[in-house]
């Protein structure tokens, strides 16, 4: 068959969204190492490796449930068609109508969005959940939570009806994953030494503050695919934009989160600047197609600000989030799906489709009633069925280790074996030592 | 009770403290004595001193207060070897003995080992002499630190006429050396006052003592280090930082009104670390060096910035320092 202006053109499409694909399935590495980095220890490999394991079981999960659940075709609250999805079938999937993108990669790019949610949940549960909760949890996050906001924004739901603008997903994939993470770490109450009895909060740093840096900008470059990608196409070149809004965003947030740490506690604080980054990216994700390069470039300030007073806080409230995951991705993804409802302009609007100018470009209070309205829907689901799920999970079974667990680290007493064996290493008997005792035996 | 919160209120009581610190630890030093003596081991074979160095060398010592000491002795002409190990044997154990019971009269040993236990802060006249050729000759971070603090020295207990050779080579070796200036300089200068831009104070954000400053290490320690590195530079051999900033100002190596304005913030200073332990009830050492910027009143407010821009000023003026040397 002799290619055609069209099909060259869906092919080249399609290859943007399978590298795309890649790059936000590149973002688990990024999480991997920012968790670990900003860890103890004791569970650097429990930290970095239930990464793997959760990327697995979402995979099969999304495959056989949570694809057609988000945007399968079905009612304005579910999508019901599509399960098992089988690789080809384009007709149960009238969301991707427009798309000229082949159905697998669109699914691999969607599977790859579901992942980073449970991934940023996997914060709040961090230093001290059971593995067997990694397992169950990964499934019923996959299945019954991520589907539901996602088919609602993104799957024809009454959000996408409301024409709520939530671009690559600051409410569908950071808010939940945040939210969750809130949930579990309520749940889970502080990690052990986090409190003094007078309620004040003691730092308990990461021990890999390069494992940190570089998650950051796994990332960071991770996330041109995250939303550059989102534009399920390339020949419009419209994907250039938002790369550079994107871009814009996140180096204001890491500027602005060091300044303003350096003047706060009069320190430069490395962490607090990784979390501007994030949550820069975070706030960027929803608003990066409507807004423009200045807009993005205020956006990444305020959530770089942001973020560094949320993290304390939530940590003087008593509430131990110890990668921060619901400062970056919760605070930040509300202020971003906000932002458009600001910041959006008319021709971006037109452009994308989706919504209308924001309240400083003529749209007065419509367009941020709408982002309003589908944030406070989006978190009050999310958060009314994680905290169920979870307090069934910890009744029943129980959420967190023993103490002695937590103590001794999770490497160990959920893998049986340190991440850092040489520095951490259990009390052994040494040969030399044995054999003395078993002398002694014999003479006794 | 009214709060005590007023660090002006207290600044005079500062001496009173220290002159009680300094007979505490002197009846310690003669319990020890006595004790050995009791025990059969013998009284004081040669004339020695016990030397306080750090804070109550500076006779600047908080309520709580940690242990810096040493002993200096005279070993006599001639002597043969099994007596002058025996001398030796009785000093090893009279500084274990003095460090010991001042421990129980509530004195923590120094976490840098700077006690009469150590060998290093015990010896004859001799062995102290060859201990400073060396720090001098081979000024790498810790010798550096050693010979600060043995510049804070003060003979609390014996014939201060033993430590007199040893205080004069100091006083030789390091006045007006360039080279060591700019050792004992940089070795001081990493202390951060915590004030930042606009002039707001940086209190701790986290841990137990949230909300709190640290008087000692934040404006204590860098301005005593300050009026030290001056006092030093220019051959004032004082040990206490009221008595160098007196000389300074008659050396005329800084105006007679600009010490007099270090030595008011420095007074109130020395008033407010008396403050500290009664913001926390844990009595514990550390705690010692925090307080509540939210329980002072809003004068001493205003004089904690006011210092910690002194502080800052000095520094700065410290950094200059060995380059007026030619350094």
């Amino acid at each position: 068959m002799e290619p055609t202006v069209a099909s060259l053109s869906s092919a080249i499409d399609a290859t943007w969204v399978m590298v795309s694909a890649i790059l936000v399935i590149l973002m688990q590495v990024g999480f991997a190492l920012l968790e670990a980095g900003s860890t103890r220890m004791k569970n650097a490999g429990h930290v970095a490796g239930k990464t793997v394991l959760t990327f697995g079981i979402c995979s099969i999960a999304f495959w056989a449930f949570g694809f057609g659940l988000t945007f399968g075709d079905g009612n304005s609250f579910i999508g019901l068609s599509g399960f098992f999805f089988d690789g080809m079938q384009k007709d149960a999937f009238s969301a991707f109508s427009a798309a000229t993108v082949p159905i697998s990669i669109l699914f691999l790019f969607q599977l790859a969005f579901a992942a980073v949610s449970l991934a940023i949940a996997w914060g709040g549960f961090a230093e001290r959940a059971k593995l067997s909760i990694y397992f169950i949890f990964s499934v019923l996050f996959t299945v019954l939570i991520y589907p539901v906001v996602g088919h609602w924004v993104w799957g024809g739901g009454w959000l996408a009806q409301l024409g709520m603008q939530d671009f690559a997903g600051s409410t569908v994939v950071h808010l939940q994953g945040a939210i969750v993470a809130l949930v579990a770490t309520i749940l889970l109450k502080p990690r052990i030494g986090k409190y003094n009895r007078d309620g004040s909060s003691n730092l308990i740093p990461g021990h890999n503050q390069v494992y940190s840096v570089l998650g950051v900008l796994f990332l960071w470059i991770g996330w041109f695919g995250f939303n550059a990608g989102s534009t399920l196409g390339s020949t419009s070149g419209f994907f250039g934009y938002i790369a550079v809004t994107t871009n814009l965003a996140t180096a204001a947030g890491a500027v602005a989160a060091l300044a303003i740490s350096w003047i706060v506690t009069g320190k430069a604080d490395i962490p607090s600047m990784l979390n501007g980054v994030l949550a820069a990216l975070v706030a960027i994700t929803a608003a990066c197609a409507f807004v423009d390069p200045w807009a993005a470039v205020v956006i990444g300030v305020v959530s770089g600000i942001l973020t560094f007073y949320t993290s304390i806080w939530f940590d003087r409230m008593g509430i131990d989030d110890p990668v921060f995951a619901f400062s970056v991705h919760g605070v930040a993804g509300i202020w971003g799906t906000l932002s458009t409802g600001l910041f959006a302009t008319p021709e971006l609007a037109e452009k994308v489709g989706v919504g209308g100018p924001g309240l400083f470009y003529g749209g007065g209070l419509h367009q941020l009633g709408v982002q309003a309205l589908g944030l406070a829907g989006s978190a009050l689901y999310v958060f009314v069925v994680a905290f169920i799920i979870l307090y069934v999970l910890k009744v029943s079974i129980g959420l967190r280790v023993t103490e002695e667990e937590e103590v001794v680290g999770l490497d160990l007493s959920e893998h049986g074996g340190y991440g850092y064996p040489e520095l951490l290493q259990p009390e052994r008997v040494r040969p030399a030592a044995s054999t003395q005792s078993s002398t002694s035996h014999s003479l006794t | 009770m009214r709060p005590l919160n007023r660090a002006g209120e207290l600044a005079p009581f500062s001496i009173v403290v220290n002159l009680i610190h300094d007979n505490l630890i002197r009846q310690g030093v003669l319990l020890a004595v006595n004790d050995l003596a009791k025990r059969g081991l013998g009284t004081p074979p040669v004339p020695f001193a016990f030397l306080q160095f750090g804070s109550g060398g500076r006779s600047e010592q908080a309520l709580i207060s940690d242990q810096d000491n040493g002993l200096i002795y005279q070993l006599p002409d001639h002597l043969g070897e099994q007596e002058t190990e025996k001398i030796h044997g009785y000093f090893q154990l009279l500084g274990a003995t003095i460090v010991a019971g001042l421990e129980v009269a509530g004195y923590p040993p120094c976490q840098g080992n700077v006690t009469c236990l150590s060998p290093k802060w015990r010896g004859s006249i001799e062995q102290w002499l060859d201990q400073i050729d060396s720090w001098v000759s081979h000024p790498i971070w810790e010798n550096a630190r050693y010979l600060l603090l043995a510049s804070d020295v003060r003979v609390l207990w014996g014939e201060s006429a033993i430590f007199t050779p040893v205080h004069d080579r100091f006083r030789q070796l390091l006045a007006g050396n360039v080279f060591l200036l700019n050792r004992l300089v940089s070795n001081t200068l990493h202390y951060r006052v915590p004030l930042g831009i606009f002039g707001r104070i940086l209190p701790e954000v986290h841990g137990r003592f949230r909300g709190a400053i640290n008087v000692k290490y934040g404006i204590y320690l860098p301005l005593v280090n300050c009026v030290r590195h001056f006092a030093l530079a220019y051959g004032i051999f004082a040990s206490s930082t009221l008595e160098r900033l007196d000389l300074l100002g008659e050396k005329g190596v800084w105006s007679k009104s600009f010490c007099d304005e270090v030595a008011a913030y420095f007074r109130q200073i020395q008033g407010l670390r008396l403050i500290a332990p009664l913001h926390w009830e844990d009595g514990q050492y550390t705690s010692n060096s925090y307080i509540k910027l939210g329980e002072l009143s809003p004068d001493t407010q205003v004089m904690v910035r006011q210092s910690m821009k002194l502080a800052i000023r000095l520094q700065k003026m410290t950094e200059k320092l060995p380059s007026v040397f030619g350094g």
